[in-house]
């Protein structure tokens, strides 16, 4: 994937000796036992960083911005893929490994109880150099993904254009909206 | 997105990664070998996104930030 105007900046980073391994925090929308986000996490520890995970329970797409926290201490039902029985705790490891949390909120909630909560308290308020979001499914093209939430966002009381795009499979959706 | 969008906001760099071509799986369902002869659609993905973060963290002077404060990458 290439960034335009990136690789220039990174070319002349690129004389510098980096530091090796850093601590990284990672979420994803598409929820913690993705399979793009688990392979993302293995490579990158692979290479020698820490990886704390603290991402959704469930496919949470189409949230945009939004930050959602869970009302129930416990989850209402299993989660996606059966990873995660009813009853089970809204926050809590993944069984297999302790440094892969679940949280039933959004991707943005999942950020706000990594840093506030699982990382002070068990990670001793580890320091995170990186966090990264991913990959998840769909292209998500476009400038106002941060108000997505699968229908037009009202954002100005003046008259305003909104347009949103998103992707999925082989179609594109497109809403826009006049206030 | 939102949860890059709320760790930027924190002072974090941050890098969202999303993919086409991709779809909903379980990383139970990975597999280790296609007919294609490729990796896994979700392997390569992550490779991907782990190429763009190894020369980001390569190509950082130790001691400074991964990206500006306020900025991320999508």
């Amino acid at each position: 994937m290439k960034i335009p105007g990136f690789s220039a900046a990174l070319a002349a980073a690129l004389l510098f000796t980096g530091c090796s391994a850093i601590s990284i925090l990672m979420g994803n929308d598409d929820g913690f036992g993705s399979a793009q986000l688990r392979e993302f996490c293995r490579l990158l520890r692979e290479d020698g960083h820490e990886v704390v995970v603290v991402a959704p329970v469930d496919n949470q797409s189409g949230q945009g911005g939004r930050s959602v926290f869970t009302t129930s201490r416990n989850l209402t039902t299993a989660s996606e893929f059966n990873l995660v029985p009813a009853g089970s705790p809204s926050l809590g490891r993944d069984e297999n490994d302790p440094d892969i949390w679940y949280y039933n909120g959004t991707p943005a909630a999942c950020t706000f109880v990594a840093l506030d909560f699982v990382l002070p308290r068990f990670y001793d308020n580890r320091t995170i150099d990186l966090y990264v979001g991913g990959p998840n499914y769909g292209t998500n093209l476009g400038s106002f993904l941060y108000t997505l939430s699968g229908k037009p966002t009202r954002l100005m009381k003046h008259p305003t254009l909104l347009l949103t795009v998103s992707s999925r499979h082989h179609g594109w959706h497109i809403c826009s909206s006049w206030t | 997105m939102g949860g890059t969008y709320a760790a930027v906001g924190r002072d974090l760099p941050g890098i969202a990664f999303s993919g086409g071509n991709s779809e909903q799986r379980s990383y139970t369902w990975i597999n280790a070998t296609t007919a294609s002869g490729h990796p896994d659609p979700a392997t390569i993905h992550a490779q991907l996104s782990f190429n763009l973060v190894k020369q980001l963290i390569d190509g950082t002077p130790a001691g400074q930030r991964l990206l500006p404060l306020g900025y991320g990458i999508k």
